[in-house]
């Protein structure tokens, strides 16, 4: 058979037109002004080298949105792909009857933008009327009242609750979708070798569906990094800086006029999640050939 | 016998308790969009005390919901569409032929999971090809921005596919579009209706790209309508909700649509056995 | 029936693409793009006076109103693309020159409306000297706004100096009411630059800090505000929940008399206040100045108006100056205003009422009552900054030294990217 021509380059052409022009080029291109003095005062652009990035690593709310950011995208990335299993085995359970209502029902928080999710989490964490706090109260648990979005911890993990429910409808549908390509050939003859459904869970089904599994984590890892918008609509990174992350200060900076360091911020950023991304698929690899 | 009917109970009721959690925002959300405006500000659980069915004609008119509803199809389901199919095709070279170049051109890719967008540069080429302020523009901006995940996603389900199959269709005289149109695009369908549904709700929540790379309003999606109604010193939080139900009607329905074929996916998986 | 519904969505995706394309075609008189801050496009007078142009002129206008949050970021990287709009309205002050005014917009100094506007309102159209914007807009004084009705049933009388406002607080405190509400969560109406323009009204003071030979570290007034902010919620003075009090709950926390007063202006008990829905109505408020202990009998703040500025570079630059001019035209902004209760900013403005609240501070304002400075005139001043710096403050993240520190940090940063001279 003839590879070539039986997998001929012309069927890549257009996502590579698309995506390399009108989106790696202009990336691409845009990383240039992190060398350069580029401001809203400023129309004539000088070459400044690196010294954007001496200002920013200068600044003292750098090391508070590494580590938020970092919290949010590992809190995230755990917990929405255990809960990810969690919803989706039992949907895939052909005998269960409310299945199609249940995978619909899990799903729905995902079609909400991020700003509408920001708005309802804001009204849900609220300390004056919030849902929380009133339901703290119902079931007696008044010590735990408090507002959540007041300080850091408390604000971080209310954002991380939010983050969490917004994205269990994307792993379910994924982890589902790898649950169902499981030849069930595998499945059923463990069972007759007496195996129990931890077992088989274990043991058969999580290392045939770890490929999808590591995608679902990956996404999780970057999205969860790339995180901001919500994080500004719930707190705009306050109380203070304490909630800031990568993505809300290239915002305040872009907001006031500074873009080069925008900028800057966003190459330090993209380098970060190189690493990180590189990193996980080593390990990911590993994992999923040792069997 | 009686241990199985209770462990199904006991899954029933958790599946239950977990929907319960997640549809408790939502009903906050839908109750409140059928109140007055000082009630639905207090955002509270209880039923509202005056039901305001006009909000939504409200919101429709007041919204533009209408001319919004025709851009947010127009550029979820055209960037969507084309995105997925051509972003298929490339995966399953790349995934088949394993050159050099086509190795490389995965990595290529992939950078797009990482690179952020700077609009002022992607103005920039837009204008150079004239195509600034169009509807084009904004589509395929739209489908450059997917291209990463669906070519990465896609990849990955193109490698649990036999390469007998091709050989095959390769034997009885099948050309390359016809293989793929033919024997790949139906063996992928679940990932591939997978793919579009989520692209097509992160396309139709993406306000931003529309508002950067347009000047007129007639241009704008059904999602900006929500900035209609909330402002720094007032906030219409019952048409603010309404908008919201409106919005998410047409993903819930394009999910809906999917699910079937991801079903069918899953059937055709058990017929096999 | 699986490609039945296939056909069916494909032919819904080809319908709308075509009728999208149809839309675009069409070709109008000429249409003026507008941005704006989604709430301050959404203005009644604005409205108004939209719908009024559009009908006398037959133009139209493409109004787009951009949320409050991203408005700088989404306006500035817009100027940057070269996506400038024919109308911009934007409220002035130090930000306004991150958009270049001498090269954007149409310079209007020797329009024949300048005449037309109020002394006290002129220098917030200015930059650099220049008239760019119309001030078309609401004219409200700004202090606390108080419930007169609970003051009348505790017998609280009005305080005249910071320490008799103090023991007001504390007297409304005893009996159970939270004196002040604070929404410090959204950092903006925290409005700390209140107590900040009679510090600033001495010229030679703000010469000296915006050329960087003083810092608010080392004005006096500057910690007492900072300190009497930590005293005040320590006491208990902006409640229990202060730190995710949030703006979209004031006019029920004042309505339902949950708290007492409010840092606010008094055009906003009309404009936006629902007196139907609350147990108290706008009449039940009364205007008092805001104390905030950086002098002694309190302080109001004059009025702080949007622009509307005209793209001198658009093909459409002379609809958007007739724009303008019918927009000061005294017949046409006289139907816009008509029965807004707010101060004026026109010299020939009859439809409007002063708000009662104003009517009866007036004497108050006249003795106490200073021009808003800090926005408008210190260099790299960031209302947003500053409050960010205070919510620490507040929270227990800083003590007040560590506070000004950085609030003149951030005014430095910011005066440095705006290439001021002396930083």
């Amino acid at each position: 058979m003839n590879r070539k021509k039986m997998y001929p380059g012309y069927m890549m052409a257009v996502p590579l037109l698309f995506f390399g022009v009108f989106f790696l080029l202009p990336s691409t291109v845009g990383f240039g002004y992190a060398f350069t003095d580029w401001s809203a005062y400023n129309t004539d652009l000088k070459f400044v080298g690196l010294r954007n990035f001496k200002e920013i690593l200068q600044e003292r709310t750098l090391s508070t949105a590494f580590v938020n950011t970092l919290i949010f995208a590992g809190v995230k990335t755990i917990v929405v792909t255990v809960l990810g299993f969690v919803f989706a085995i039992p949907l895939n359970n052909k005998r269960m009857k409310t299945t199609n209502v249940l995978r619909t029902i899990y799903f729905l928080p995902s079609v909400l933008s991020t700003l509408i999710v920001g708005l309802i989490f804001n009204a849900v964490f609220e300390s004056r009327h919030g849902i929380l706090n009133s339901l703290l109260t119902a079931i007696g648990c008044e010590g735990w009242i408090q507002p959540w979005l007041g300080s850091r911890w408390p604000a971080v993990f209310s954002i991380c609750v939010a983050e969490v429910w917004r994205n269990i409808g994307y792993a379910v549908v994924i982890t589902l979708a790898g649950l169902q390509s499981v030849n069930s050939d595998y499945v059923e003859a463990a069972r007759v070798d007496g195996a129990n459904g931890f077992q088989l869970f274990w043991k058969i089904t999580l290392p045939l569906i770890m490929p999808s599994v590591n995608v679902n984590i990956l996404f999780s890892l970057i999205y969860g990094l790339k995180m901001f918008d919500l994080v500004y609509v719930m707190t705009g990174g306050g109380p203070g800086h304490d909630t800031e992350t990568f993505g809300t200060l290239m915002m305040n900076e872009m907001a006031a006029g500074r873009f080069s360091h925008s900028v800057a911020i966003n190459m330090i950023f993209t380098i970060m999640l190189v690493i990180v991304a590189v990193l996980f698929q080593k390990y990911s690899e590993r994992c999923e050939y040792v069997e | 016998m009686t241990k199985k009917r209770i462990q199904a109970v006991l899954k029933q009721v958790v599946c239950i308790f977990l929907c319960l959690i997640v549809l408790a925002p939502f009903y906050m959300v839908l109750i409140n969009s059928f109140k007055d405006k000082a009630e639905s500000a207090r955002m509270s659980l209880a039923l509202p005390t005056k039901w305001m069915f006009s909000n939504y004609l409200e919101v429709i008119e007041k919204g533009n919901l209408v001319q919004g509803f025709t851009n947010s199809v127009t550029y979820a389901g055209i960037s969507t569409f084309i995105g997925v199919i051509t972003c298929a095709m490339a995966a399953f070279v790349i995934c088949r032929n394993r050159t050099k170049i086509n190795n490389f051109l995965y990595y290529f890719f992939i950078c797009g999971l990482f690179f952020p967008v700077n609009y002022v540069t992607l103005v920039r080429v837009l204008t150079f090809f004239h195509l600034n302020n169009t509807r084009t523009g904004i589509i395929i901006t739209f489908t450059s921005a997917m291209v990463p995940f669906c070519v990465f996603t896609i990849r990955n389900f193109v490698l649990s596919l036999p390469v007998e199959l091709d050989e095959a269709a390769v034997i009885d005289g099948a050309g390359p579009l016809n293989l793929f149109f033919k024997i790949i695009i139906p063996m992928l369908k679940p990932t591939l209706v997978t793919c579009f549904i989520l692209q097509f709700m992160g396309v139709w929540s993406d306000f931003m790209t529309p508002l950067y790379l347009s000047s007129k309003s007639s241009m704008f999606p059904m999602t900006m309508a929500v900035y209609q109604f909330s402002g720094k010193n007032k906030s219409y939080w019952n048409y603010i909700f309404a908008d919201i139900i409106l919005t998410c009607i047409p993903v819930i329905i394009v999910y809906l649509l999917g699910q079937k074929y991801i079903v069918g996916g899953m059937t055709s998986g058990a017929v096999k056995e | 029936m699986k490609k039945r519904m296939m056909t069916l969505v494909t032919c819904a995706l080809a319908a709308a693409a075509f009728s999208a394309m149809g839309c675009s075609a069409e070709d109008k008189p000429v249409t003026l793009t507008l941005y704006g801050d989604a709430g301050n496009v959404q203005r009644p007078f604005m409205q108004k006076l939209f719908e009024l142009y559009e009908e006398k002129t037959g133009n139209k206008l493409d109004v787009q109103g951009i949320e409050s949050e991203n408005f700088e970021t989404v306006c500035l990287t817009k100027f940057q693309t070269g996506d400038i709009p024919d109308l911009f309205l934007h409220h002035g002050g130090y930000s306004l020159d991150a958009y270049n005014p001498a090269e954007n917009f149409v310079n209007f100094t020797d329009a024949a409306w300048v005449s037309d506007i109020q002394e006290s309102v002129l220098p917030t159209t200015m930059r650099d000297g220049e008239v760019y914007g119309l001030p078309f807009w609401e004219a409200s004084y700004s202090g606390l706004i108080y419930n007169q009705r609970i003051f009348e049933e505790l017998d609280i009388e009005l305080p005249k100096t910071q320490d008799e406002f103090n023991a007001v607080c504390d007297t409304l405190l005893e009996n159970g009411v939270q004196p002040i509400y604070l929404p410090l969560k959204d950092a903006w109406p925290i409005l700390y630059q209140y107590g900040m323009d009679p510090i600033f009204e001495d010229a030679e003071l703000l010469e000296k800090l915006n050329t960087n030979q003083i810092t608010y570290s080392e004005i006096p007034e500057m910690k007492a505000q900072m300190e009497w902010y930590k005293m005040a919620a320590d006491q208990g003075y902006f409640g229990e929940s202060f730190s995710t009090d949030t703006w979209d709950y004031c006019m029920e926390v004042l309505g339902e008399g949950e708290a007492a007063m409010m840092y606010c202006w008094d055009t906003w008990l009309y404009s936006d206040y629902d007196s139907e829905a609350y147990t108290y109505t706008a009449d039940d408020f009364g205007l008092m100045p805001a104390f905030l202990a950086t002098t002694e009998n309190g302080t109001f703040e004059g009025p702080n108006c949007c622009l509307m500025l005209a793209n001198k570079n658009s093909e459409n630059a002379e609809a958007a100056i007739e724009f303008i001019n019918f927009m000061a035209d005294p017949e046409n902004y006289n139907i816009a205003f008509e029965d807004f209760q707010t101060a004026p900013v026109f010299k020939q403005q009859t439809t409007i009422q002063a708000t009662p609240q104003y009517q009866a501070a007036a004497d108050w304002i006249a003795e106490v009552g200073h021009a808003s400075i800090a926005n408008p005139e210190i260099i790299g001043f960031s209302n947003v900054d500053g409050a960010k710096c205070i919510q620490e403050l507040l929270i227990g993240n800083v003590d007040v030294d560590t506070c000004l520190q950085r609030m003149d940090e951030e005014r430095i940063k910011a005066a440095k990217t705006q290439n001021a001279a002396g930083f």
